[in-house]
């Protein structure tokens, strides 16, 4: 089952003299249940592809399918709880709210959909990615390692239909990197979900279950 | 969409709101700069309101909503207990005093009951109102004055006055005195009722009424539920006992009622000059806009500063109107910090005012300081007002920030400028230069709060400094003082040949020294006839008449079927001397 599909998706910058291409017209499938890495070099356009496809920037043309919904027909205010419904984010700067503290975090995104959390879930990501103990702390106490961890819990806590990641370990060192995603992929394996990962990073790129690349704006190789 | 999320934005804004304390300081302050604004300048026109309507009173004579005149017992006793009617004061007139010393006063002999004394601010200083079954009476120190009779309790002194046409002299025993109002027309003397009674038996009335139709009458002032409608209350008390104030000629239901013009003559907005009322609405935009530029300055450096947050928000799900709802959520909190805050000082800052302004008025208005309550809502509800629109912009900035944006933004994006011709390298004045053209909107928005800081300051000195007496008076009084016959000042008295000033006395004024230049007033008053209609004569003389001495006038003029005689005073007014 398709759970993510992008169809011709094109993104140009700028004006006259400063247009960029930033994505020149992808096409791609993730399958539910899938881990893909979308590797390339700085400038290829993998971001603004990622952006795309997490529904925080409207693209030039082409079109999106989120769990079988096209994410660009709706408005702003619609595009931002379906976001908050269906898709996480995990960024290299972690994103955390630095005024809230671990638990606040986490719960965010369910609280401002009006739900209150599903408790047992919400407990066993934390527990698996080991957060037990941190739960009153703020952002900034912790380590970049926890914080990315923090932010995995939040992603996951909504259950979304995909999780897109932009660089996790781009600021870790690589024991914190192996440990960051192990710990994505062992959760993602058990709460089935299906993820997205842009790297440029080759080594983190081998352990997912398929590597696309991408380069000036176009998929070379799936 | 409606989620029941409202906590969790709460909870965010407030946690938020932590982190930037600077920022709610200087909010605060701001917020409480404004309302101290708008309750000060509240505080100081409803002070002035209140006062002249005090001042009024004091000129009527008295803070009873209305009065029915010239009752019989039984009427009164009809009426008395009518539910529209709170609370009554009662009078019974007993006569005047026209002749030396009171030839230029209005001195009145009656008796007044506790209630209508003190209405009519017969309240003693020392002593008190004359006791039943005495000689005793009370009056103010200018009647005392008069008599050259020292304010010592238990002092004798004898008036001589006019009963329905009957010249009585009466010795009184002084059992209280209060200080005489500047601003009243009439003096009273007040006589226990025992003593009024033994008078009326004297000339013959008993406890009828005299031929002039007021003397030995009540008089009823009456305190009723509000002074917004006091005439039509008034007719309805009348109507509720089958009596009417329309028409004497009707019938024997004919009773007359007053309404105390203190009370109407005092609305506010009726009675301003509309000149003055766009001024102050023009004062209230200028207060509120330039409170809005240096709220929304605040919040707009808040939310520019902020913008990554707002965007981080916006990427894990925080829509557009869950942001704007946490600044305006925040804009709140902070407002009832600063509001009564700025409704302390601000009113505090009122008091203080008033009295320098009113000074500047009017010799007759104290500074009487109102403490309404539409002073405190007022000002709070004209605060929120301006915070509410100050952190729109701001909010709606927050609401559209994009997420990816966000983390790129910096001010001044829609810089158009491509090239700067400058080849003398940067120094900091330069650039300090520079800086200013770097966002327009935002240059102007800093000179025009700076400026029209400043004109508020100028606005308020010259509102509160500006009131100069001597160019108020010189469109209506040229001179110092006018000497003149004691019967050219006294109301209703006539003048001419009789009453001219000799020319040595014109003379020796003239002589003295620090007497500039001085002028002559001639003329006198005479009967003018002229034909009116009885509409416009009623409205010309209902002013002073009411409409029983009203239909009198008119059945005494009934001549030439529809027209009537007037009485017009022609003469030119006073001149005088001026040192």
């Amino acid at each position: 089952m398709t759970i993510l599909e992008a169809k011709d998706l094109k993104k140009i910058y700028g004006f006259g003299e400063n247009t960029v291409h930033a994505l020149a017209g992808v096409d791609l499938q993730v399958e539910k249940g899938e881990f893909v890495a979308v590797v390339g070099t700085s400038g290829s356009g993998k971001s603004t592809l990622l952006h795309m496809l997490g529904g925080l920037d409207r693209p030039t043309s082409g079109k999106v399918y989120v769990d079988g919904k096209d994410i660009f027909s709706l408005k702003d205010e619609e595009l931002t709880i379906f976001r908050r419904r269906k898709i996480g984010f995990v960024f290299q700067n972690y994103n955390l709210v630095p005024v809230l503290n671990v638990y606040e975090n986490i719960v965010l995104p369910i609280q401002l959909d009006g739900n209150s959390p599903d408790t047992p879930y919400v407990e066993n990501i934390i527990d698996t990615l080991g957060l037990r103990s941190k739960l009153q702390y703020l952002p900034n106490n912790l380590s970049g390692g926890q914080q990315q961890r923090v932010a995995i819990a939040r992603a996951l806590a909504t259950k979304p239909a995909i999780i897109l990641t932009d660089e996790p370990t781009g600021n870790l060192d690589s024991k914190t990197s192996q440990d960051v995603l192990g710990l994505l992929k062992i959760t993602s394996e058990r709460f089935t979900q299906t993820i997205v990962m842009i790297t440029h990073n080759e080594e983190i790129a081998q352990m997912a279950d398929r590597i696309v690349r991408i380069e000036d704006g176009l998929i070379v190789a799936r | 969409m409606n989620v029941a999320n409202k906590k969790c934005i709460q909870q965010l804004s407030i946690k938020s709101m932590k982190a930037t304390k600077t920022r709610n300081l200087i909010a605060i302050f701001a917020i409480a700069l404004t309302t101290i604004l708008f309750t000060s300048l509240f505080t100081v026109m409803l002070s002035i309101n209140h006062s002249i309507q005090q001042a009024n009173f004091r000129r009527v004579g008295g803070w009873s909503h209305g009065s029915f005149k010239y009752l019989t017992y039984e009427q009164f006793d009809e009426i008395k207990n009518d539910s529209l009617i709170k609370q009554y004061g009662l009078r019974r007139i007993v006569g005047m005093a026209y002749d030396v010393p009171f030839n230029k006063s209005q001195v009145e002999i009656g008796y007044s009951d506790a209630i209508h004394a003190h209405w009519t601010y017969c309240d003693p200083v020392e002593g008190r109102l004359p006791e039943e079954g005495t000689s005793e009476a009370a009056t103010d120190t200018r009647v005392l004055e008069l008599l050259g009779v020292e304010p010592t309790l238990g002092n004798e002194f004898t008036i001589t006055f006019d009963v329905d046409g009957t010249k009585i002299t009466e010795t009184f025993v002084l059992s209280g005195w209060w200080e005489y109002d500047e601003a009243t027309v009439a003096n009273h003397v007040l006589i226990p009722h025992s003593r009024a009674q033994a008078i009326f038996e004297q000339v013959g009335i008993g406890s009828g009424i005299g031929k002039d139709g007021m003397t030995g009458s009540l008089n009823m002032d009456v305190m009723l539920d509000s002074s917004l409608h006091i005439e039509e209350d008034l007719n309805k008390i009348l109507a509720n006992h089958g009596y009417q104030n329309e028409n004497r000629s009707l019938g024997d239901n004919y009773i007359s009622t007053g309404v105390n013009w203190g009370y109407t003559g005092t609305q506010f907005i009726n009675n301003i000059d509309p000149v003055v009322v766009i001024a102050m609405i023009i004062l209230l935009f200028i207060i509120i806009f330039t409170r809005y530029l240096i709220i929304y300055n605040i919040f707009q450096i808040s939310v520019s500063k902020d913008i990554r947050f707002y965007g981080l928000l916006k990427t894990i799900g925080t829509t557009g109107r869950q942001l704007s709802r946490i600044i305006l959520h925040q804009a709140l909190v902070l407002s009832m910090i600063g509001i009564p805050f700025g409704i302390l000082i601000g009113y505090g800052i009122g008091i203080k005012l008033t009295p320098v302004i009113l000074s500047r008025l009017n010799g007759v208005v104290q500074d009487v300081v109102s403490a309404d309550p539409v002073i405190f809502i007022g000002s709070a509800i004209f605060s929120l007002i301006t915070v509410l629109i100050s952190c729109r912009r701001p909010g709606r900035m927050a609401a559209k920030v994009s997420p990816i944006e966000a983390v790129r933004y910096s001010e001044g994006t829609g810089y158009n400028k491509k090239m700067r011709k400058a080849q003398a390298g940067a120094s900091l004045p330069r650039m300090a230069w520079a800086n200013l053209s770097r966002s327009y909107s935002k240059t102007a928005i800093t000179v025009v709060s700076l400026s029209l800081a400043v004109l508020l300051l100028n606005m308020t000195v010259t509102f509160t400094n500006g009131f100069d007496m001597d160019k108020y008076l010189s469109d209506r009084v040229v001179t110092d003082f006018i000497v003149a016959d004691a019967d050219y000042f006294h109301v209703g008295k006539f003048w001419g040949g009789d009453q001219a000033l000799p020319e040595e006395v014109i003379s020796t004024i003239a002589s003295q020294p620090g007497i500039e230049t001085g002028g002559r007033v001639y003329g006198k008053v005479s009967p003018v006839e002229e034909f009116i209609t009885e509409d416009y004569y009623r409205t010309l003389h209902g002013r002073w008449n009411d409409q029983e001495t009203l239909d009198r006038l008119i059945a005494m003029s009934e001549k030439k079927q529809r027209w009537f005689t007037g009485w017009t005073s022609t003469a030119l007014r006073d001149g005088m001397l001026c040192p």
